[in-house]
């Protein structure tokens, strides 16, 4: 399993808990899957997301274990994470237990691949 | 688990593999060679091994460098061990080029270039063999993929070995004596063949194609005792097969089990790769996957055409047309279709993957026009098909060994075919390099439209 990756900022956090997961969701929207040109937030790969004083935690998982785009994928949700006012701090945990299923995409994404 | 990363030569690999493809197609509508010319001449060794070593097994061989970590896992050993193999397979191909030339033009000591070839590409090959195996031995217990992969590991370590004894027995005969000579082209060059098309070149297809259609198709990988008997009787019978050719009568019954265990465990394999086309979630096919199928359906009729020549005892005589059929249908066709899949992913990765979250970048599927690549992988698979039929035709017909009209007539339209085959596959080359090339101008657009959210 790979080590929990960590960055920091410098700003404060100027937004409350309650304010700022809907935007963490959204920022996480923006970041995709490249191969399957899908975000990550539908096709299921977030398990967990968590915020207190600007320090967010992501538990998340790739399709595949070899994933060659996955260093990237962490790497973007961090970074995009990093650039919602507020946040402090990202701490990314890649797990594979359980592993992914298409099942758990949303129904958007299965409309969207034509098995809804 | 440590992180996998993409080997940084995977696209030399394929700008060499493809550059030969297209010479060696060249080769063929130029009239150089055709499959009835005897295949000890030089023009025909010419283009067999543009053909094996410089598109395929190159292509193979990149293409394993970047799936191999995918299929276990686990990192490379050495990226460095990645170039040498490149290296040593195309400066080797190279000399043994010059060498078939040389034979054919009666000069004799360059024709030692065809064994120093030989042993370059065989370097080439146990590096590969090599660091491939090592990755795919630290992930024990393998995935099927990866055992397909691993089979066909253990027949590219015997390929180029036999064929550079081959090789000695053809540039220095003296060396060799006319006895083992003699051996080595009756048993040796049949084995030979069925080593590389067979064992290294269609077992490591097998294994990269289930893994790469399931991972792209969102379908299972796990295949269940269906897949696993399919790979069993595959492999081997293959391993069989080839260790009891160098018997001779007393081993031909073994031999012929092996074969028909082959032939059965292909045609499972085909079958259960048609139950994961209809398992797929993701319902419309790319271009990769469903051209994929064209070739899968090649490899179907190859495995039915061998076993009807078998029954007919007619083999040796439809072979130049089976021989065609799986190189141009199943392995080309095969490599064909999903290099326009990798390559667009392997750019992406190359040179948007680090942007990602920083700045708005766009989707694999934007760096390649289907539509406009589409049409060439038509003229690609039609012509293929056009020159197999011709060239059955002229083994029907006779024509092959004595041309008349209709042989004169069959064999244009194989020349044309040739033709039209290099131009789909010029075509597909030149949609990789504008996949290659192309800056999609991602910087106005708004990050969410690009995250693919439709």
């Amino acid at each position: 399993m790979r080590a929990m990756a960590e960055e920091a900022r410098e700003e404060p956090a100027p937004a409350g808990e309650e304010e700022l997961l809907p935007r963490l969701w959204e920022a996480l929207h923006e970041v995709f899957d490249p191969e399957l040109g899908y975000n990550v937030v539908d096709l299921g790969l977030v398990y967990g997301l968590e915020a207190e004083g600007g320090r967010v935690r992501v538990v998340m998982t790739m399709t595949t274990p070899g994933c060659p785009a996955g260093d990237m994928i962490e790497d973007g949700v961090r970074h995009r994470l990093l650039q919602v006012p507020g946040v402090v701090q990202v701490d990314v945990r890649v797990v594979w237990s359980p592993p992914w299923t298409p099942e758990m995409m949303s129904d958007d994404a299965k409309r969207y691949f034509g098995f809804a | 688990m440590p992180a996998t990363r993409v080997s940084r030569w995977g696209m030399r690999y394929f700008a060499v593999a493809l550059a030969s493809f297209l010479l060696a197609q060249a080769w063929m509508a130029a009239g150089l060679t055709w499959p009835f010319r005897p295949l000890g001449a030089s023009t025909t060794l010419v283009a067999v091994h543009l053909l094996t070593l410089g598109w395929l097994s190159t292509l193979m061989l990149g293409a394993l460098h970047q799936f191999v970590p995918v299929i276990t896992a686990r990192p490379l050993g050495s990226e460095r061990a990645a170039g040498w193999t490149l290296g040593l397979v195309a400066g080797g191909l190279l000399l043994m080029l010059a060498g078939f030339l040389a034979c054919g033009a009666g000069a004799w000591p360059l024709a030692l270039a065809l064994p120093l070839g030989g042993l370059s590409v065989t370097a080439g090959a146990w590096l590969a063999a090599a660091q491939l195996g090592r990755t795919l031995a630290s992930a024990r217990p393998l995935p099927l993929p990866g055992r397909y992969v691993a089979a066909g590991l253990l027949f590219l370590a015997l390929v180029p070995a036999l064929g550079v004894a081959l090789a000695l027995a053809v540039a220095a005969p003296r060396w060799t004596g006319p006895a083992a000579a003699g051996f080595l082209f009756a048993r040796g060059l049949p084995l030979h063949l069925l080593a590389g098309l067979g064992g290294w070149f269609t077992l490591t297809a097998m294994g990269v194609a289930l893994k790469l259609l399931a991972m792209f198709m969102l379908a299972p990988e796990e295949r269940g005792r269906r897949g696993e008997l399919a790979f069993a009787l595959t492999a081997g019978g293959l391993a069989l097969a080839w260790l009891s050719g160098w018997g001779g009568g007393w081993a031909a019954a073994p031999e012929e089990l092996g074969q028909a265990a082959a032939a059965a465990g292909a045609a499972l394999y085909l079958a259960d790769l048609a139950r994961l086309y209809g398992q797929r979630r993701r319902k419309r096919l790319e271009l990769n996957a469903a051209f994929a199928a064209w070739a899968l359906a090649a490899l179907g009729l190859e495995v039915l055409a061998l076993v009807l020549a078998r029954l007919a005892g007619s083999t040796a005589a439809w072979a130049p047309v089976l021989v065609q059929l799986v190189l141009f249908g199943w392995l080309s066709g095969l490599g064909l279709s999903q290099m326009i899949k990798i390559v667009p992913f392997l750019t992406w990765i190359e040179r948007y993957g680090p942007l990602m979250g920083r700045t708005p970048v766009p989707r694999v599927q934007e760096l390649v026009d289907e539509g406009r690549a589409r049409p060439w992988f038509f003229v690609y698979f039609a012509a293929a098909a056009t020159g197999v039929a011709a060239a059955a035709g002229l083994v029907a017909t006779g024509g092959a060994a004595a041309p008349g009209v209709a042989g004169a007539l069959l064999g244009g339209v194989w020349r044309a075919a040739a033709l039209a085959q290099l131009l789909g596959a010029a075509g597909v080359g030149r949609e990789l390099l504008r996949v290659r090339r192309m800056r999609p101008a991602v910087a106005a657009t708004a990050p969410s439209t690009a995250a693919g959210r439709p």
